[in-house]
């Protein structure tokens, strides 16, 4: 794959196709990268690292459940939890505005610290810089971590094979219609709505404990939505992912609001939320400790891995199967 | 194509004069293989003393005559035709006589190019039905009677040429009997290939599993729960009558079918099949059944009987509300097997609905171990025929007066258009009602409808269908200029670029439109006016299109030179399934309020038309104002409020017309959006009709003076409302040329042929 388009585009950013094409046919071969995980597996004296790092340039700063400063720490602390890796440290820069409230700044650092302690991670050094007004969207975090790896485990998406099991650890859409929601556009009673940004570790940890044996890749579905983290499996490890809508977790409200939007939950980002892939005989247990686990009670089985073409796919309410596609930035209306 | 096959046509009737010394050559071209033309012309040759030969060749037919009476034979040939034989070009030629002592048929030899046209499925000839009700018959009640006028083809043909080896009858040698009548020239069955009897053919099982319970597997022998043969359709139909649903194996897959009276057996279906008010078809036993339910033409009436059996979508004479709820038309088509014949023969209620057997929006399954795993808890009991179905072909569906909405049995993969191409186009059609098309040797082959590619099944028959078309020509997409939607999210946007191609072509959503309905009827060179009404489609400057004036003509390209007053698309796609919310974007555009009235979930979306994407829709135009006169909840399928709108105005008359604006470049709505009255909603769903009629003739009329052009093209999946097309063709019928789309749908399952259009101008200008 290369990348030939002529200039950068916000769907290069959207998590989907476009952004793939941009990291395979552009970003790793100039790096000299060839494969891209969430975490890379570090062995430094003896000890088995995992080491990632994450940028966050959400807009608004601030919204139900969140601002960018938990999203900051979750998402890196996020993508330790789901590579098999115990968190332990994290580095936060910031790239500020000039113009920016400082009570804005004030509440977003608020929100770091107060994360970073409910993650159990401390954060151990950082950069600050300011950029001309007009030059950045008020403030641009940028957090890297390293994790503990959890040396029972080896994800890996050539492990995953037909008759393995779709475990998801809850609702999802939420932080994505929050986000819409709070910019206003769509007069929504959300008094029930946030975002769900949390760390995901304490669930895969009780899921790793539980299944261990069984586990064989885990993903957090943030930017894309669930569709592209299991469009990805399936393209890399060679299998049809099957869901089954009924079986997927989404509350009324993110289902109305995405009803209206013309949004399929599927595609819409998550933030506290991981979806693995679970041998057939460990998917109960593994179920069981999540649920065991204050937040973890509405994790679920939410479809099987099959031989076939290596698509996403989901099998409606009404006995069809329709495939589930990665997005190519916004969704452009298809319905003639 | 063959070059010695180049000359003037001969009118019909015509009398050469013929030396003794001298022969004719006589290239037929046309509908001329797998419909019994060979046998045709061989008794045909006999009957008027000439000699000579005939052959079918990469082109059509070819027929060497020595004898005086050419004349004569040319006018027969004509004049008695073969039911499923069409002649589209009769060449003749003086060549030296050879002296042959007789008339022979010679067969086709294997290899070379082909370029052959496959026969559609045909429906029973009234030969075959007369055989099968004739007790002295040895094809008495057989299920799977056939000869060369009638019978399968697309459906059972594995392989080409088309020979019985290459056919799912390839299992059943024939019998002694069989052989014979398949050996002798003048027996109607010389060559028929998928020839059988009930010595030595296949037969039919009814299996009475089902119902949600097991079906474990297939078993085609004699037992309690499987009988087979005639007795079969005896239980089949004692169980329609009894109000059950059967899965019926039909010539391209199945149907579930029950009793249409029985109110009970619709709801079970509906519920079973959670089809909420989507209507079903109806099969009728006889003509004069259908005459009872639907108002029918003469012209109607020649669809309802003709070989495809389309299902005929025509006003209702009755109301069978769980058939057809909040609706005035009725889909009615006649038996297009033996078996259905069979099936009333035995005692099934004369009025059956028949459904494709599929899960929700797939594909109709063909294969039978799929029917009972993916239908049983669909179906009480299952119709089970041995004869395998080698390609899926729907039902046809074709509005009255002609107007094709669906193209698959019996018309599909004919030929559609000539497009002057060298190289072979395939073009892969567009995301919903797919349907691919492939041009070889200057002729446009449009496959069967496919459905929408969003459905797993769809996309995978919709790869099959392009292997299919492909291979049955003996290419490969390499050998293609591969044609395809402008839209980048298209799935079969997609699908296209994944196949490699001599070159990928992106052609505009309406341009494809256009250019088929111009193909269709050889208008290479000529400029038209395009007045293309339709949901939407990708437009080239990133917004959404669908009410566009396109001119130009296919060799030069066209250019947008109007369009519909732009609305915000409120949710995208989301504005296509909700009405309401499709009027909210129409009305923030006219400045109008939202109604109190309007779902509170549609008004809450009222802020999201300041950042939503344009569209100059028609098709959500309809769609709002169908929302503003009472349509408040979500489409359960496709085109559901526009077709309730026209049935509003059909009950209304008088000639009120709402006003709309056209200023030589925008038709604006708003005006009539704002004129709208809810008080009489039926006078006023005609009224906007009527305005709009008005201003899209005088939109016509001065695009056509300004630019001194006589023809217009009619095309998009809103100009299958048929009122509307009747009020423009009253207003411009007199002075213009106005052409619809003919062979293709003007909705999206006409894409691909206007795809492949647009793609040879653009190589070959
Ligand atoms: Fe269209
Ligand atoms: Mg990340
Ligand atoms: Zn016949
Ligand atoms: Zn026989």
């Amino acid at each position: 794959m290369t990348f030939t388009d002529s200039q950068i585009e916000l769907a290069h950013g959207s998590g989907g196709k476009a952004t793939r094409r941009l990291i395979e046919g552009l970003i790793a071969p100039s790096l000299g990268v060839d494969t891209l995980m969430d975490a890379a597996s570090l062995s430094l004296g003896g000890a088995e690292l995992a080491f990632t790092a994450d940028s966050f340039v959400v807009h608004p700063l601030r919204f139900a459940g969140g601002s960018i400063g938990d999203l900051a720490i979750n998402g890196t602390v996020n993508d330790l939890a789901v590579s098999g890796a115990k968190p332990i440290a994290l580095t936060c820069c910031a790239i500020l505005e000039a113009g920016l409230p400082t009570e804005t700044l004030r509440l977003v650092l608020d929100d770091v610290r107060k994360a970073a302690e409910l993650a159990g991670v401390s954060i151990v050094g950082g950069d600050t810089k300011v950029v001309e007004h007009g030059k950045a969207d008020g403030l641009y975090l940028s957090t890297a971590g390293i994790g503990l790896r959890d040396p029972r485990l080896n994800l890996d998406p050539a492990h995953v094979k037909a008759g393995d099991v779709v475990l998801l650890s809850g609702p999802i859409a939420d932080h994505g219609i929050t986000i819409l929601l709070t910019r206003g556009e769509l007069d929504m009673e959300a008094d029930d709505l946030q975002s769900d940004s949390r760390s995901v570790y304490p669930y895969t940890a009780a899921l790793t404990d539980a299944a261990h044996a069984g586990l064989r890749w885990m993903r957090d579905p943030t930017r894309g939505g669930l569709a592209s983290a299991l469009n990805e499996l399936a393209r890399d490890a060679g299998v049809m992912v099957q869901l089954r809508e009924a079986d997927i977790p989404v509350r009324p409200e993110v289902r109305g609001a995405c009803e209206v939007l013309g949004l399929d939950p599927l595609h819409v980002a998550n933030e506290g939320q991981f979806v693995a892939i679970v041998a057939p005989e460990l998917a109960e247990a593994g179920l069981a400790a999540i649920r065991a686990l204050a937040g973890g009670e509405e994790a679920c089985l939410i479809g099987v891995i099959k031989d076939g073409p290596p698509v996403l796919t989901c099998l409606t309410p009404y006995g069809s199967e329709r495939v589930v596609d990665m997005l190519v930035g916004d969704p452009l209306p298809r319905i003639c | 194509m063959e070059k010695s096959c180049r000359w003037a046509s001969a009118g019909a009737g015509a009398s050469l004069p013929t030396l003794n010394n001298t022969a004719h050559l006589i290239c037929i071209r046309g509908v001329v293989q797998g419909v019994g033309f060979r046998p045709f012309v061989y008794r045909l040759a006999l009957r008027h003393g000439l000699r000579g030969w005939v052959r079918n060749d990469p082109s059509g037919v070819t027929v060497h005559l020595e004898g005086e009476s050419l004349g004569t034979f040319l006018h027969d040939l004509r004049a008695e035709l073969p039911p499923a034989a069409v002649l589209e070009d009769v060449q003749v030629r003086e060549i030296p006589a050879e002296g042959f002592p007789d008339f022979q048929i010679i067969h086709s030899e294997a290899g070379g190019a082909i370029v052959t046209r496959i026969s559609p499925d045909l429906a029973p000839c009234p030969d075959c039905l007369r055989e099968m009700r004739d007790p002295n018959d040895r094809r008495y009640r057989y299920p799977y009677i056939n000869c060369t006028n009638c019978g399968p083809r697309l459906s059972i043909i594995l392989g080409l040429p088309y020979d019985r080896p290459q056919t799912t009858m390839k299992g059943w040698p024939l019998c002694e009997d069989c052989q014979r009548e398949y050996d002798d020239p003048l027996n109607r069955r010389y060559h028929a290939q998928p020839v059988a009897c009930p010595t030595c053919g296949p037969s039919f099982t009814l299996s009475t599993c089902g119902g949600g319970g097991a079906c474990d597997q297939l078993n085609f022998d004699s037992s309690p729960e499987n009988l087979r043969g005639f007795p079969a359709l005896q239980q089949a139909a004692q169980l329609l009558q009894a109000g059950q649903i059967l899965a019926v194996k039909g010539v391209g897959g199945y149907h579930l079918m029950c009793d249409a009276l029985r109110e009970d057996a619709v709801h079970a279906l509906r519920e079973r099949k959670f089809r909420k008010d989507k209507p079903f078809a109806l099969l009728a036993r006889d003509l004069e059944t259908a005459r009872s339910v639907i108002h029918l033409t003469a012209q109607d009436e020649e669809i309802l009987t003709g070989t495809a059996r389309s299902i005929l979508l025509a006003p209702a004479k009755i109301e069978l509300p769980e058939v057809a709820p909040l609706f005035g038309q009725l889909g009615v088509m006649l038996p297009s097997s033996p078996l259905q014949e069979l099936l009333f023969d035995a005692g099934a209620p004369p009025l059956l609905v028949a459904t494709s057997g599929n899960r929700s929006s797939e594909p109709m399954v063909m294969d039978d171990a799929e029917a009972l795993e993916s239908l049983a808890a669909l179906a009480d009991a299952f119709l089970i025929g041995e004869r395998p179905i080698a390609r899926r072909v729907d039902d046809s569906v074709v509005m009255s007066g002609g107007g094709v909405v669906r193209r698959a049995r019996g018309l599909a993969p004919a030929v559609t258009a000539k497009i002057p191409s060298d190289t072979p186009i395939l073009a892969v059609g567009a995301d919903l009602k797919n349907a691919v098309t492939l041009v070889v040797g200057g002729q446009a082959f449009t496959g069967a409808y496919i459905g929408d590619l969003d459905h797993l099944a769809c996309r995978e028959a919709h790869q099959e269908a392009v292997q299919d078309l492909l291979g049955m020509y003996g290419l490969t997409s390499n050998d293609c200029v591969v044609a395809h939607d402008l839209h980048p999210q298209y799935v079969s946007t997609g699908l296209a670029l994944e196949l490699p191609a001599l070159k990928h072509v992106a052609v505009q959503h309406h341009h494809a439109h256009l250019a088929s309905v111009l193909a269709e009827h050889d208008l290479w060179h000529e400029p038209a006016l395009g007045l293309i009404l339709d949901g939407t489609g990708y437009g080239p400057d990133g917004t959404i299109w669908g009410g566009e004036f396109l001119l130009g003509s296919l060799s030069s390209g066209f250019e947008r030179v109007g369009h519909f007053y732009p609305a915000p698309l409120v949710g995208g796609d989301a504005a296509a399934r909700l009405p309401a919310q499709a009027a909210v974007g129409y009305l923030a555009a006219a400045g109008l309020p939202v109604p109190d009235s309007f779902p509170l979930q549609a008004r809450r979306a009222a802020g999201l038309a300041r950042s939503a994407i344009q569209t100059t829709s028609a098709g959500r135009l309809f769609d709002a104002v169908a929302a503003l006169l009472g349509f408040s909840g979500p489409q359960t399928y496709e085109g559901q409020a526009a077709m309730w709108l026209e049935s509003l105005a059909r009950q209304a008359s008088g000639t009120e017309a709402l006003p709309f604006i056209w200023d030589g470049q925008t038709l604006d709505w708003r005006p009539a959006l704002a004129a709208l009255a809810t008080a009489d909603i039926q006078q006023a769903a005609l009224a906007f009709h009527v305005g709009l009629a008005d201003a899209l003739a005088q939109a016509a009329r001065e695009l056509c003076e300004q630019n001194k052009i006589t023809t217009i093209g009619l095309s998009g999946g809103v100009w299958q409302n048929s009122l509307l097309l009747n009020l423009v063709g009253q207003r411009l019928g007199q002075e213009f040329r106005v052409l619809l789309p003919r062979h293709v749908p003007a909705n999206d399952g006409g894409l691909s042929l206007g795809q492949a259009a647009v793609a040879a101008s653009r190589q070959f200008g």
